[in-house]
Protein backbone atom coordinates (compact mmCIF):
# COMPACT_ATOMS: atom_id res chain seq x y z
CA UNK A 1 0.00 0.00 0.00
CA UNK A 2 0.95 3.48 -0.93
CA UNK A 3 2.84 5.10 1.94
CA UNK A 4 0.61 8.19 1.80
CA UNK A 5 -2.39 6.15 1.70
CA UNK A 6 -1.73 3.98 4.22
CA UNK A 7 -0.62 7.25 6.60
CA UNK A 8 -4.44 9.01 6.13
CA UNK A 9 -5.59 5.73 7.20
CA UNK A 10 -3.46 5.14 10.48
CA UNK A 11 -5.88 7.05 12.94
CA UNK A 12 -8.97 4.48 11.54
CA UNK A 13 -6.55 1.69 11.71
CA UNK A 14 -6.30 2.17 15.75
CA UNK A 15 -9.33 2.46 15.79
CA UNK A 16 -10.65 -0.79 13.76
CA UNK A 17 -12.34 1.28 11.38
CA UNK A 18 -11.30 0.03 8.19
CA UNK A 19 -12.42 -3.09 6.21
CA UNK A 20 -10.89 -6.07 6.67
CA UNK A 21 -8.63 -6.13 3.67
CA UNK A 22 -7.46 -1.82 4.32
CA UNK A 23 -6.65 -3.72 8.15
CA UNK A 24 -4.50 -6.56 6.46
CA UNK A 25 -2.54 -3.51 4.02
CA UNK A 26 -2.25 -1.23 6.54
CA UNK A 27 -0.71 -3.38 8.88
CA UNK A 28 1.26 -4.57 6.16
CA UNK A 29 2.43 -1.35 5.13
CA UNK A 30 3.37 -0.54 8.77
CA UNK A 31 5.80 -3.51 9.09
CA UNK A 32 7.24 -2.94 5.94
CA UNK A 33 8.05 1.01 5.60
CA UNK A 34 9.87 2.23 8.79
CA UNK A 35 9.06 5.94 8.42
CA UNK A 36 4.95 4.69 8.61
CA UNK A 37 5.54 2.31 11.56
CA UNK A 38 6.66 5.63 13.15
CA UNK A 39 3.70 7.83 12.57
CA UNK A 40 2.33 5.13 13.73
CA UNK A 41 3.76 4.33 17.05
CA UNK A 42 3.50 8.01 17.66
CA UNK A 43 0.19 8.33 16.97
CA UNK A 44 -0.79 5.46 18.95
CA UNK A 45 1.18 6.79 21.87
CA UNK A 46 -0.89 9.74 22.02
CA UNK A 47 -4.02 7.86 21.87
CA UNK A 48 -2.87 5.32 24.55
CA UNK A 49 -2.00 8.66 26.90
CA UNK A 50 -5.39 9.75 26.46
CA UNK A 51 -6.95 6.93 26.90
CA UNK A 52 -5.40 6.42 30.32
CA UNK A 53 -5.78 9.68 32.16
CA UNK A 54 -8.12 11.33 29.63
CA UNK A 55 -10.96 10.35 31.92
CA UNK A 56 -11.88 11.95 35.07
CA UNK A 57 -14.39 11.46 37.44
CA UNK A 58 -16.67 14.39 38.82
CA UNK A 59 -15.98 16.21 41.79
CA UNK A 60 -16.91 14.95 45.25
CA UNK A 61 -20.59 15.97 46.08
CA UNK A 62 -21.11 17.09 42.15
CA UNK A 63 -24.44 14.97 42.51
CA UNK A 64 -25.90 16.58 45.24
CA UNK A 65 -25.07 19.99 43.91
CA UNK A 66 -26.98 18.97 40.85
CA UNK A 67 -30.09 17.69 42.94
CA UNK A 68 -30.37 20.83 44.79
CA UNK A 69 -30.58 23.10 42.08
CA UNK A 70 -32.99 20.68 40.53
CA UNK A 71 -34.98 21.01 43.57
CA UNK A 72 -35.06 24.60 43.41
CA UNK A 73 -36.95 24.05 40.21
CA UNK A 74 -40.39 23.45 42.08
CA UNK A 75 -40.23 19.27 41.48
CA UNK A 76 -39.28 19.17 38.22
CA UNK A 77 -42.63 21.42 36.89
CA UNK A 78 -41.84 23.75 34.10
CA UNK A 79 -42.30 28.07 35.31
CA UNK A 80 -45.39 27.90 33.15
CA UNK A 81 -46.84 24.94 34.95
CA UNK A 82 -45.70 26.75 38.36
CA UNK A 83 -47.34 29.55 37.31
CA UNK A 84 -50.40 28.17 36.79
CA UNK A 85 -50.69 25.80 39.66
CA UNK A 86 -52.59 28.30 42.02
CA UNK A 87 -55.50 28.14 39.59
CA UNK A 88 -56.25 24.45 39.96
CA UNK A 89 -56.28 25.04 44.09
CA UNK A 90 -57.87 28.45 43.74
CA UNK A 91 -60.26 28.80 40.55
CA UNK A 92 -61.65 32.35 41.26
CA UNK A 93 -58.74 34.06 42.32
CA UNK A 94 -55.97 32.09 40.07
CA UNK A 95 -57.91 33.80 37.53
CA UNK A 96 -58.01 36.90 38.49
CA UNK A 97 -54.17 36.95 38.95
CA UNK A 98 -54.17 35.25 35.39
CA UNK A 99 -56.72 38.08 33.36
CA UNK A 100 -54.20 40.88 35.54
CA UNK A 101 -51.08 39.14 34.70
CA UNK A 102 -51.97 39.11 31.31
CA UNK A 103 -53.05 42.67 30.97
CA UNK A 104 -49.43 43.59 32.61
CA UNK A 105 -47.88 41.19 29.87
CA UNK A 106 -49.97 42.98 26.79
CA UNK A 107 -49.04 46.38 28.40
CA UNK A 108 -45.33 45.29 28.57
CA UNK A 109 -44.77 43.47 25.69
CA UNK A 110 -46.91 45.22 23.35
CA UNK A 111 -43.94 46.11 21.54
CA UNK A 112 -41.41 43.96 22.22
CA UNK A 113 -38.50 45.62 21.00
CA UNK A 114 -39.81 49.33 21.43
CA UNK A 115 -40.34 48.41 25.30
CA UNK A 116 -36.34 46.46 25.94
CA UNK A 117 -34.35 49.14 27.83
CA UNK A 118 -31.86 47.12 26.76
CA UNK A 119 -32.24 48.14 23.05
CA UNK A 120 -33.26 51.53 23.86
CA UNK A 121 -29.62 52.54 24.35
CA UNK A 122 -28.27 50.40 21.46
CA UNK A 123 -25.58 52.83 19.81
CA UNK A 124 -24.45 51.75 16.44
CA UNK A 125 -21.06 51.85 15.46
CA UNK A 126 -19.95 55.01 13.13
CA UNK A 127 -19.18 54.49 9.80
CA UNK A 128 -16.04 56.93 8.50
CA UNK A 129 -16.56 58.70 5.44
CA UNK A 130 -13.13 56.76 4.29
CA UNK A 131 -14.95 53.51 5.25
CA UNK A 132 -18.00 54.81 2.82
CA UNK A 133 -15.41 55.86 -0.07
CA UNK A 134 -13.80 52.52 -0.08
CA UNK A 135 -17.00 50.78 0.39
CA UNK A 136 -18.87 51.75 -3.35
CA UNK A 137 -16.89 52.95 -5.90
CA UNK A 138 -18.23 56.17 -8.10
CA UNK A 139 -20.70 54.90 -10.38
CA UNK A 140 -22.39 53.11 -7.82
CA UNK A 141 -21.81 55.83 -5.09
CA UNK A 142 -24.15 57.94 -7.72
CA UNK A 143 -26.50 55.53 -7.75
CA UNK A 144 -26.93 54.99 -4.43
CA UNK A 145 -26.99 58.88 -3.94
CA UNK A 146 -30.47 58.90 -6.25
CA UNK A 147 -31.91 56.41 -4.28
CA UNK A 148 -31.13 58.35 -1.43
CA UNK A 149 -29.07 55.58 0.34
CA UNK A 150 -26.41 55.57 2.94
CA UNK A 151 -23.60 54.78 1.06
CA UNK A 152 -23.44 57.97 -0.35
CA UNK A 153 -21.07 59.64 1.54
CA UNK A 154 -21.70 63.42 1.88
CA UNK A 155 -20.45 66.13 4.35
CA UNK A 156 -22.02 66.59 7.48
CA UNK A 157 -23.38 70.13 6.49
CA UNK A 158 -25.45 68.76 4.06
CA UNK A 159 -26.19 65.66 5.68
CA UNK A 160 -27.80 68.29 8.60
CA UNK A 161 -29.20 69.75 5.40
CA UNK A 162 -31.16 67.27 4.29
CA UNK A 163 -32.12 65.82 7.19
CA UNK A 164 -33.75 69.11 8.22
CA UNK A 165 -35.77 68.90 4.60
CA UNK A 166 -36.77 65.09 5.48
CA UNK A 167 -37.64 65.79 9.03
CA UNK A 168 -41.01 66.92 8.05
CA UNK A 169 -41.53 63.69 6.25
CA UNK A 170 -41.46 61.94 9.72
CA UNK A 171 -45.14 62.42 10.46
CA UNK A 172 -45.64 61.21 6.99
CA UNK A 173 -44.97 57.63 8.75
CA UNK A 174 -46.74 57.73 12.06
CA UNK A 175 -46.13 54.75 14.02
CA UNK A 176 -47.59 54.30 17.44
CA UNK A 177 -44.21 54.66 19.19
CA UNK A 178 -42.62 56.94 17.92
CA UNK A 179 -43.34 59.84 19.99
CA UNK A 180 -43.03 57.67 23.39
CA UNK A 181 -39.55 57.23 22.37
CA UNK A 182 -38.67 60.59 20.83
CA UNK A 183 -37.25 61.96 23.93
CA UNK A 184 -34.83 58.96 24.80
CA UNK A 185 -33.02 60.67 21.44
CA UNK A 186 -33.58 63.79 20.42
CA UNK A 187 -30.30 64.01 18.96
CA UNK A 188 -31.44 61.95 16.02
CA UNK A 189 -35.31 61.40 16.19
CA UNK A 190 -35.68 64.72 13.86
CA UNK A 191 -33.60 63.01 11.27
CA UNK A 192 -34.82 59.21 11.42
CA UNK A 193 -37.25 58.75 9.22
CA UNK A 194 -36.50 60.84 6.12
CA UNK A 195 -34.03 58.30 4.66
CA UNK A 196 -30.96 57.18 4.98
CA UNK A 197 -28.65 60.20 4.30
CA UNK A 198 -29.87 61.82 7.81
CA UNK A 199 -29.32 58.48 9.17
CA UNK A 200 -26.29 59.36 11.05
CA UNK A 201 -26.26 62.19 13.85
CA UNK A 202 -23.18 64.48 13.92
CA UNK A 203 -21.55 61.91 15.64
CA UNK A 204 -22.16 59.28 12.99
CA UNK A 205 -24.15 57.18 15.85
CA UNK A 206 -27.74 55.71 15.04
CA UNK A 207 -29.59 54.56 18.08
CA UNK A 208 -31.32 51.26 17.78
CA UNK A 209 -34.70 52.44 18.74
CA UNK A 210 -34.74 54.62 15.57
CA UNK A 211 -34.63 51.85 13.04
CA UNK A 212 -36.53 49.99 15.51
CA UNK A 213 -39.83 51.93 16.06
CA UNK A 214 -40.16 52.27 12.47
CA UNK A 215 -40.51 48.44 12.51
CA UNK A 216 -44.32 48.73 12.88
CA UNK A 217 -46.75 48.77 10.60
CA UNK A 218 -45.64 48.21 6.89
CA UNK A 219 -43.02 51.63 6.86
CA UNK A 220 -39.71 50.63 6.04
CA UNK A 221 -36.73 52.88 7.70
CA UNK A 222 -34.19 54.41 5.31
CA UNK A 223 -35.58 53.02 1.83
CA UNK A 224 -37.66 54.56 -0.77
CA UNK A 225 -40.88 51.98 -0.30
CA UNK A 226 -40.62 51.47 -3.85
CA UNK A 227 -37.85 50.32 -4.15
CA UNK A 228 -37.10 48.53 -0.99
CA UNK A 229 -36.85 44.85 -1.95
CA UNK A 230 -40.08 42.13 -0.69
CA UNK A 231 -38.74 40.22 1.69
CA UNK A 232 -39.81 36.32 0.73
CA UNK A 233 -40.39 34.87 3.73
CA UNK A 234 -39.83 30.70 3.92
CA UNK A 235 -40.15 29.63 7.18
CA UNK A 236 -38.63 25.82 7.48
CA UNK A 237 -38.76 23.39 10.74
CA UNK A 238 -35.88 21.30 10.97
CA UNK A 239 -38.22 18.79 12.30
CA UNK A 240 -35.23 15.57 12.93
CA UNK A 241 -33.08 17.20 15.50
CA UNK A 242 -36.07 19.02 17.58
CA UNK A 243 -35.22 19.28 20.78
CA UNK A 244 -32.20 16.39 21.00
CA UNK A 245 -30.79 19.30 18.96
CA UNK A 246 -30.41 22.09 22.01
CA UNK A 247 -29.30 25.02 20.59
CA UNK A 248 -25.63 26.64 20.53
CA UNK A 249 -24.50 24.07 17.51
CA UNK A 250 -22.85 27.12 15.17
CA UNK A 251 -23.32 24.25 12.25
CA UNK A 252 -26.51 23.74 12.82
CA UNK A 253 -28.22 27.26 13.75
CA UNK A 254 -31.90 26.71 14.40
CA UNK A 255 -32.13 30.55 12.38
CA UNK A 256 -30.81 31.28 8.96
CA UNK A 257 -31.68 35.00 7.43
CA UNK A 258 -30.61 36.23 3.94
CA UNK A 259 -29.94 39.62 3.77
CA UNK A 260 -29.03 41.99 1.28
CA UNK A 261 -28.01 45.49 2.95
CA UNK A 262 -27.36 48.69 0.98
CA UNK A 263 -25.25 49.84 3.63
CA UNK A 264 -21.75 48.56 3.83
CA UNK A 265 -20.91 48.88 7.30
CA UNK A 266 -23.48 46.35 7.59
CA UNK A 267 -21.54 43.97 9.27
CA UNK A 268 -20.46 45.92 12.13
CA UNK A 269 -24.05 46.51 13.00
CA UNK A 270 -25.15 42.52 12.82
CA UNK A 271 -21.75 42.35 15.63
CA UNK A 272 -22.82 45.70 17.36
CA UNK A 273 -26.54 44.25 17.41
CA UNK A 274 -25.18 40.96 18.95
CA UNK A 275 -23.59 42.60 21.70
CA UNK A 276 -25.97 44.76 22.74
CA UNK A 277 -28.30 42.26 23.23
CA UNK A 278 -25.67 40.47 25.40
CA UNK A 279 -25.02 37.94 22.56
CA UNK A 280 -22.12 37.83 20.41
CA UNK A 281 -20.83 37.77 16.75
CA UNK A 282 -18.84 34.66 15.20
CA UNK A 283 -17.87 33.25 11.97
CA UNK A 284 -19.11 30.01 10.97
CA UNK A 285 -15.65 28.73 12.08
CA UNK A 286 -16.70 30.29 16.30
CA UNK A 287 -14.36 32.68 15.88
CA UNK A 288 -15.40 36.20 16.46
CA UNK A 289 -16.47 37.90 13.83
CA UNK A 290 -13.81 40.74 12.55
CA UNK A 291 -16.71 42.90 10.63
CA UNK A 292 -15.30 44.97 8.05
CA UNK A 293 -16.23 47.58 5.60
CA UNK A 294 -18.45 45.58 2.21
CA UNK A 295 -17.25 46.42 -0.95
CA UNK A 296 -18.70 45.76 -4.32
CA UNK A 297 -16.30 43.10 -4.89
CA UNK A 298 -16.25 41.74 -1.05
CA UNK A 299 -19.72 41.76 -1.14
CA UNK A 300 -20.93 38.38 0.48
CA UNK A 301 -20.40 37.50 4.37
CA UNK A 302 -21.92 34.55 7.01
CA UNK A 303 -22.32 35.82 10.41
CA UNK A 304 -23.82 33.64 12.87
CA UNK A 305 -25.20 35.95 15.97
CA UNK A 306 -25.75 34.12 19.62
CA UNK A 307 -28.26 35.77 21.12
CA UNK A 308 -30.03 35.03 24.29
CA UNK A 309 -33.30 33.53 23.85
CA UNK A 310 -34.85 35.78 25.37
CA UNK A 311 -34.16 38.74 23.21
CA UNK A 312 -34.15 36.55 20.06
CA UNK A 313 -37.44 38.48 18.62
CA UNK A 314 -35.60 41.71 18.72
CA UNK A 315 -33.40 40.10 15.81
CA UNK A 316 -36.09 39.92 13.16
CA UNK A 317 -37.11 43.42 13.02
CA UNK A 318 -33.57 45.04 13.52
CA UNK A 319 -32.55 42.70 10.12
CA UNK A 320 -35.40 43.72 8.11
CA UNK A 321 -34.47 47.84 9.17
CA UNK A 322 -31.15 47.41 7.53
CA UNK A 323 -32.52 45.94 3.76
CA UNK A 324 -34.46 42.91 1.91
CA UNK A 325 -34.93 39.98 4.29
CA UNK A 326 -35.19 36.22 3.58
CA UNK A 327 -35.63 33.83 6.39
CA UNK A 328 -33.78 30.68 4.76
CA UNK A 329 -34.65 28.54 8.05
CA UNK A 330 -36.32 28.96 11.37
CA UNK A 331 -37.05 26.41 14.02
CA UNK A 332 -39.23 27.63 16.69
CA UNK A 333 -39.13 24.38 17.83
CA UNK A 334 -36.16 25.24 19.68
CA UNK A 335 -36.11 28.76 20.43
CA UNK A 336 -36.69 28.44 24.34
CA UNK A 337 -35.15 25.89 24.49
CA UNK A 338 -31.68 27.01 25.28
CA UNK A 339 -30.19 29.70 27.00
CA UNK A 340 -28.67 31.36 23.67
CA UNK A 341 -29.56 30.89 20.12
CA UNK A 342 -27.42 31.04 16.56
CA UNK A 343 -28.39 32.70 14.11
CA UNK A 344 -27.15 32.59 11.17
CA UNK A 345 -27.28 35.43 8.91
CA UNK A 346 -26.14 35.30 5.46
CA UNK A 347 -25.19 38.89 4.42
CA UNK A 348 -24.86 39.81 0.43
CA UNK A 349 -24.33 43.35 0.10
CA UNK A 350 -26.22 44.98 -2.48
CA UNK A 351 -25.46 49.35 -2.92
CA UNK B 1 -35.50 0.08 51.37
CA UNK B 2 -34.23 3.09 49.56
CA UNK B 3 -31.10 0.62 48.90
CA UNK B 4 -33.44 -1.81 46.90
CA UNK B 5 -34.76 1.29 44.85
CA UNK B 6 -30.85 2.53 43.36
CA UNK B 7 -30.09 -1.38 43.02
CA UNK B 8 -33.50 -1.80 41.05
CA UNK B 9 -33.07 1.69 39.12
CA UNK B 10 -29.09 0.58 38.74
CA UNK B 11 -30.14 -2.41 36.67
CA UNK B 12 -32.80 0.02 34.37
CA UNK B 13 -32.08 0.99 30.84
CA UNK B 14 -31.92 4.76 30.18
CA UNK B 15 -35.33 4.53 28.14
CA UNK B 16 -36.56 2.94 31.43
CA UNK B 17 -35.15 5.89 33.73
CA UNK B 18 -36.65 7.98 31.44
CA UNK B 19 -40.10 6.56 31.12
CA UNK B 20 -39.82 6.38 35.17
CA UNK B 21 -39.10 10.06 35.24
CA UNK B 22 -41.90 10.93 32.60
CA UNK B 23 -44.27 9.00 35.48
CA UNK B 24 -42.85 11.25 37.83
CA UNK B 25 -40.42 9.27 39.75
CA UNK B 26 -37.76 11.69 40.85
CA UNK B 27 -35.05 8.63 41.88
CA UNK B 28 -34.61 8.17 38.00
CA UNK B 29 -33.39 11.62 37.27
CA UNK B 30 -30.73 11.48 40.06
CA UNK B 31 -29.64 7.76 38.84
CA UNK B 32 -29.53 9.43 35.17
CA UNK B 33 -27.20 11.97 37.13
CA UNK B 34 -25.20 9.57 38.99
CA UNK B 35 -24.69 7.10 35.97
CA UNK B 36 -23.42 10.16 33.68
CA UNK B 37 -22.02 12.55 35.90
CA UNK B 38 -18.09 11.75 35.22
CA UNK B 39 -18.51 11.30 31.17
CA UNK B 40 -20.43 14.63 31.50
CA UNK B 41 -17.85 16.39 33.85
CA UNK B 42 -14.90 14.62 32.17
CA UNK B 43 -15.93 16.14 29.25
CA UNK B 44 -16.90 19.46 29.76
CA UNK B 45 -13.01 19.53 31.68
CA UNK B 46 -11.17 18.07 29.11
CA UNK B 47 -13.07 20.74 26.47
CA UNK B 48 -13.32 23.49 28.73
CA UNK B 49 -9.56 23.26 30.76
CA UNK B 50 -10.51 24.93 34.13
CA UNK B 51 -12.28 22.63 36.89
CA UNK B 52 -14.43 24.88 38.39
CA UNK B 53 -15.76 26.08 34.73
CA UNK B 54 -16.13 22.38 33.50
CA UNK B 55 -17.91 22.01 37.11
CA UNK B 56 -20.46 24.63 36.56
CA UNK B 57 -21.20 23.62 32.74
CA UNK B 58 -21.69 20.45 33.79
CA UNK B 59 -24.29 21.13 36.25
CA UNK B 60 -25.65 23.70 33.82
CA UNK B 61 -26.41 20.31 31.52
CA UNK B 62 -28.20 18.39 34.18
CA UNK B 63 -30.16 20.97 35.10
CA UNK B 64 -30.91 21.91 31.22
CA UNK B 65 -32.25 18.22 31.11
CA UNK B 66 -33.81 18.23 34.42
CA UNK B 67 -36.54 21.16 32.09
CA UNK B 68 -36.67 18.90 29.08
CA UNK B 69 -36.66 15.66 29.86
CA UNK B 70 -40.21 15.09 29.70
CA UNK B 71 -40.04 16.45 26.17
CA UNK B 72 -37.89 13.70 25.36
CA UNK B 73 -38.62 12.31 22.16
CA UNK B 74 -36.34 9.14 22.42
CA UNK B 75 -35.59 9.59 18.94
CA UNK B 76 -31.91 9.89 19.57
CA UNK B 77 -30.28 7.90 22.48
CA UNK B 78 -30.45 9.42 25.90
CA UNK B 79 -26.39 9.03 25.99
CA UNK B 80 -26.16 11.12 22.19
CA UNK B 81 -28.61 13.83 23.82
CA UNK B 82 -26.89 14.20 26.73
CA UNK B 83 -23.59 14.98 24.84
CA UNK B 84 -25.34 17.04 22.31
CA UNK B 85 -26.54 18.92 25.33
CA UNK B 86 -22.99 19.37 26.70
CA UNK B 87 -21.42 19.73 23.32
CA UNK B 88 -23.80 22.93 22.66
CA UNK B 89 -23.19 24.26 26.43
CA UNK B 90 -19.56 23.55 26.32
CA UNK B 91 -19.70 25.64 22.80
CA UNK B 92 -21.27 28.22 24.15
CA UNK B 93 -19.41 28.26 26.95
CA UNK B 94 -16.42 28.80 24.95
CA UNK B 95 -17.49 31.47 22.88
CA UNK B 96 -18.33 33.38 25.40
CA UNK B 97 -15.22 33.25 27.41
CA UNK B 98 -13.66 34.34 24.42
CA UNK B 99 -15.94 37.06 23.61
CA UNK B 100 -15.31 38.47 27.30
CA UNK B 101 -11.68 38.16 26.61
CA UNK B 102 -12.18 39.52 23.40
CA UNK B 103 -13.74 42.44 25.49
CA UNK B 104 -11.24 42.80 27.86
CA UNK B 105 -8.77 42.81 24.88
CA UNK B 106 -6.50 40.07 26.39
CA UNK B 107 -5.12 37.86 23.71
CA UNK B 108 -6.68 34.51 22.71
CA UNK B 109 -3.89 32.09 21.81
CA UNK B 110 -0.63 32.47 23.49
CA UNK B 111 -1.58 33.15 26.70
CA UNK B 112 -1.82 30.76 29.48
CA UNK B 113 -4.75 30.23 31.17
CA UNK B 114 -5.31 32.12 34.47
CA UNK B 115 -5.81 28.91 36.51
CA UNK B 116 -3.37 26.34 34.59
CA UNK B 117 -3.41 23.06 34.72
CA UNK B 118 -1.78 22.47 37.71
CA UNK B 119 -5.21 22.72 39.53
CA UNK B 120 -6.10 19.43 37.76
CA UNK B 121 -3.87 17.45 40.03
CA UNK B 122 -6.04 14.33 41.35
CA UNK B 123 -6.72 15.19 45.36
CA UNK B 124 -6.29 11.44 45.78
CA UNK B 125 -3.23 10.68 44.56
CA UNK B 126 -1.13 14.06 45.99
CA UNK B 127 2.01 12.98 48.07
CA UNK B 128 2.55 9.52 46.28
CA UNK B 129 4.94 8.08 43.33
CA UNK B 130 1.97 6.69 41.69
CA UNK B 131 -0.22 10.39 42.02
CA UNK B 132 2.83 12.25 41.04
CA UNK B 133 3.06 10.66 37.53
CA UNK B 134 -0.31 10.33 37.34
CA UNK B 135 -0.94 14.11 38.20
CA UNK B 136 2.16 14.53 35.40
CA UNK B 137 0.20 12.64 32.77
CA UNK B 138 -3.07 14.55 33.40
CA UNK B 139 -1.25 17.60 33.07
CA UNK B 140 0.26 16.66 29.76
CA UNK B 141 -2.88 15.68 28.32
CA UNK B 142 -4.42 19.01 29.27
CA UNK B 143 -1.74 20.95 28.01
CA UNK B 144 -1.88 19.21 24.88
CA UNK B 145 -5.74 19.15 24.81
CA UNK B 146 -5.09 23.17 25.14
CA UNK B 147 -2.72 23.31 22.46
CA UNK B 148 -4.84 22.32 19.29
CA UNK B 149 -7.70 23.60 17.75
CA UNK B 150 -11.03 23.68 19.67
CA UNK B 151 -12.59 21.46 16.27
CA UNK B 152 -9.80 18.64 16.73
CA UNK B 153 -10.30 18.96 20.75
CA UNK B 154 -14.00 18.03 20.38
CA UNK B 155 -13.59 14.73 18.40
CA UNK B 156 -11.06 13.96 20.57
CA UNK B 157 -12.47 14.47 23.61
CA UNK B 158 -15.45 12.22 22.28
CA UNK B 159 -13.49 9.34 20.62
CA UNK B 160 -10.58 8.97 23.14
CA UNK B 161 -11.62 9.88 26.59
CA UNK B 162 -14.94 9.56 26.23
CA UNK B 163 -14.85 6.36 24.39
CA UNK B 164 -17.48 7.31 21.82
CA UNK B 165 -18.05 5.43 18.23
CA UNK B 166 -17.74 6.94 14.80
CA UNK B 167 -21.18 6.86 14.60
CA UNK B 168 -22.15 8.66 17.95
CA UNK B 169 -19.51 11.10 17.47
CA UNK B 170 -21.41 12.08 14.06
CA UNK B 171 -24.44 12.44 15.49
CA UNK B 172 -24.08 14.16 18.52
CA UNK B 173 -21.46 16.87 16.50
CA UNK B 174 -24.42 16.54 13.84
CA UNK B 175 -21.31 15.89 11.06
CA UNK B 176 -20.86 13.58 8.30
CA UNK B 177 -19.38 9.59 9.43
CA UNK B 178 -16.70 10.61 6.74
CA UNK B 179 -15.62 13.51 8.59
CA UNK B 180 -15.82 12.80 11.80
CA UNK B 181 -13.09 9.84 10.33
CA UNK B 182 -11.13 11.77 8.44
CA UNK B 183 -10.80 15.25 11.71
CA UNK B 184 -10.06 12.80 13.97
CA UNK B 185 -7.29 11.85 11.69
CA UNK B 186 -5.91 15.33 11.82
CA UNK B 187 -6.63 16.09 15.14
CA UNK B 188 -4.42 12.69 16.69
CA UNK B 189 -1.86 13.79 14.07
CA UNK B 190 -1.98 17.41 15.69
CA UNK B 191 -2.01 16.07 19.04
CA UNK B 192 1.34 13.82 18.20
CA UNK B 193 2.82 16.53 16.77
CA UNK B 194 2.12 18.76 19.68
CA UNK B 195 3.28 16.30 22.59
CA UNK B 196 6.16 15.72 20.03
CA UNK B 197 7.11 19.04 20.92
CA UNK B 198 6.28 19.33 24.47
CA UNK B 199 8.18 16.42 26.08
CA UNK B 200 10.46 15.29 23.20
CA UNK B 201 9.86 12.24 21.03
CA UNK B 202 11.03 9.30 22.81
CA UNK B 203 9.18 10.51 25.64
CA UNK B 204 5.52 10.24 23.56
CA UNK B 205 6.91 6.32 22.55
CA UNK B 206 6.17 4.92 26.20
Amino acid sequence: MDEFFARNRLSAYIDGELSDTEMAEVARAIEEQPELREAYLELKAAVDLLRQHGPVQAPAGFHSSVMRRVEGLSGGRSWFGRLLGPLGRYPVQGLGVAVVAAAVMLLVFRGPMLSDPGLDNIQLPPMSDADREAAVPGPTKGEGAERGQASDPEPAEEQQASAKEESGSASTAPSPSTTSKTGTAPATTSKSTGGSKSRLSEEGVVPIQELLRNQEGTYIPNWDKESAPTAVIETTTDAGKGIESGAGDLATSPFTYRLTPTEPDALRRLVALAEKLGGGAFTTAGEPHEPYILTVEKNYEKVVLQIPASRLESVEPYLRSMGGLVTVHADQDRLYRADAVNVTVEVQYQP
Amino acid sequence: MLALLLAVLTQLSDTELVARFKGGDEHAFSHIVRRYQDRVFGMCLRWLGERAMAEEVAQDVFVALYRSLARFRGESSLSTWIYRVAVNHCKNKRLYSRRRRRDRHEPLEGKPRDDGPARELPAGGRGTAEGVERSEAQVLVHQALEAISEEHRQVIVLRDIQDLDYHEIAKILDLPRGTVKSRLHRARTELARVLRNRIGKEDVKL
